[in-house]
This record gives structure tokens, C-alpha cells and sequence, in this order.
């Protein structure tokens, strides 16, 4: 009986050390895969400085109705560049197209807002 | 000799699987305190858009503004700490307000119970300024009955 029970145990198969590290380095790969997209689904959604671009957006797109200050400029708001771009209608010259676009340091569009506006 | 390079592949493993483990706690943790704070603030935008539009006259009061209309009153208690929304349940947003102005065509409006056609708030949620900047349009019947 105990030597059946010897006979068996040798005639186990069990991985070799190589199995196991490419079965490592196989999951290892599928999982940093995992992550990375974790992480860009996650820097996908709406960040609080989008939130907080979005807002001086309208606010600057307020003033520069109420100052009448219709002119296509660059303003820098902390790390970040707002481009008002104005162009007036061909067929209506008192037809304006307001563009505010907020870029980001690496040039990446951040928040945007158009508005027409009758001067 | 097998045991224990087994032992030492098992123990690199585990504190593999543990150290990501606490990364992924940490990044999620983050996550849901920045997004429960961009959720709060969306919130506020959306009711304070919804209110300024829907409501037939938006005034001022003594501590905020109140958007009153035919079906409901909205009050809105601006604090130092937080803004409270009161209409049938009652909201507290927790944004502590550094400055609110109204205005009337063009005017700051201070005096309780008349009408506002701007509002402007300005808000801090932990170290970020928030500006919220909303405008009434009147229909011209509510014009008339205001300048009667």
C-alpha cells in the first residue's frame, strides 16, 4: 500500500521554475495592460479644473458682453491660456461669433464655449 | 533548494499583488473625493441654472437670493461656510461662498424683495475658486409688471 502511495507521488507533474516565471511575466503584462487603461478611464472623467474652466468661461464670456470688449486676445488664467477668437458675420456685420477655448500647459483643449451675439 | 526558491517566487508575488493592491485603494480613494467634489458642484450648477431659468422673478433677500415663481418658491442662504437651497427638501452644499453680488441692469442690487437680472457668486471648494455666473432673462409681461 505505501509503495503505491510512493509510485504516484513520483509520477506527479508539477511546472518547472521557467513555466512559472513566463506564467509571471505573462500576467504581469496583462495586468500593467489593466492598469494603464484603469488610469485613463478614470483621467477621462470631468477634473475639477475642467469644471472650474468651464465656469470662467462663462464668467469671461459675461464680461466681455457687459465691457462690450469684442476683440479676439489671449487672456493667461493661472496655468492656463483662454483664447477668445471674435469674427463677425459676412452677410451681418452686428453678428458676432464669440469662441473661448481654455488650453491646458501642454496645449490640450481643456473647456470650450461659442456664443453669437448681436452687438 | 526547489522549496525555497518556490517560497522566495511566492513571497515576491504576494508583496506584488499587495503593493498594487494599495495602489489601486489609493487611486480609487482619490478618485471618489474628486469626483464626489466635481458631483457637488455639477449639482449646484445644474439647480441654480434650472431655478434662474424656470423661476418668473429672481430677487434678492437679507442673506442670498430667492427665484419666485407662480408654482414654487426657491430660497437660496448664502454662509460663509456652505449655501443652503430651500424649496421642498432642503439642500446644503458645502462651498464656502467668498462673495455674491446681484445686479439689475447693469446696478448692484442690495435691497431685499427687488428684482435681479445678474447674479455672481463666488465660491471656494477646498483650495479652488469656483465663479458661478448666471443671468435672468425676463419675459417683457414680467418687465412691465416690475416697472409699473
Amino acid at each position: 500500500m505505501a509503495g503505491k502511495i510512493t509510485n504516484s507521488i513520483r509520477k506527479l507533474k508539477a511546472s518547472s521554475l521557467i513555466e512559472i516565471t513566463v506564467a509571471m511575466v505573462i500576467i504581469t503584462f496583462i495586468f500593467t495592460m489593466a492598469f494603464s487603461i484603469y488610469v485613463r478611464v478614470i483621467a477621462s472623467d470631468l477634473s475639477i479644473s475642467e469644471f472650474k474652466m468651464v465656469k470662467k468661461l462663462d464668467q469671461l464670456s459675461w464680461e466681455s458682453k457687459r465691457d462690450k470688449r469684442f476683440i479676439s486676445e489671449d487672456i493667461i488664467e493661472n496655468n492656463y491660456t483662454i483664447e477668445k477668437k471674435i469674427t463677425t458675420d459676412s452677410s451681418n456685420s452686428k453678428l458676432l461669433l464669440m469662441e473661448l477655448t481654455a488650453y491646458d500647459q501642454d496645449q490640450k483643449i481643456v473647456a470650450q464655449k461659442k456664443e453669437l451675439i448681436i452687438e | 533548494m526547489e522549496l525555497v526558491i518556490a517560497m522566495l517566487i511566492s513571497s515576491v508575488v504576494i508583496s506584488l499583488t499587495y503593493k498594487t493592491y494599495s495602489i489601486y485603494i489609493g487611486l480609487y480613494g482619490q478618485y471618489k473625493k474628486g469626483t464626489s467634489r466635481v458631483e457637488e458642484l455639477s449639482l449646484l450648477n445644474k439647480l441654480l441654472t434650472t431655478d434662474i431659468r424656470n423661476c418668473e422673478r429672481l430677487e434678492a433677500s437679507s442673506d442670498g437670493f430667492v427665484c419666485k415663481s407662480l408654482r414654487n418658491t426657491v430660497e437660496y442662504t448664502l454662509n460663509e461656510e456652505y449655501m443652503i437651497r430651500k424649496c421642498i427638501i432642503t439642500d446644503t452644499f458645502h462651498i464656502r461662498i467668498l462673495s455674491s453680488t446681484l445686479f439689475w441692469k447693469d446696478k448692484e442690487q442690495t435691497i431685499p424683495q427687488q428684482p435681479a437680472s445678474q447674479i455672481i457668486i463666488e465660491g471656494l471648494s477646498d483650495s479652488d475658486t469656483i465663479n458661478y455666473n448666471f443671468t435672468k432673462w425676463y419675459g417683457s409681461d414680467i418687465l412691465i409688471q416690475i416697472n409699473q
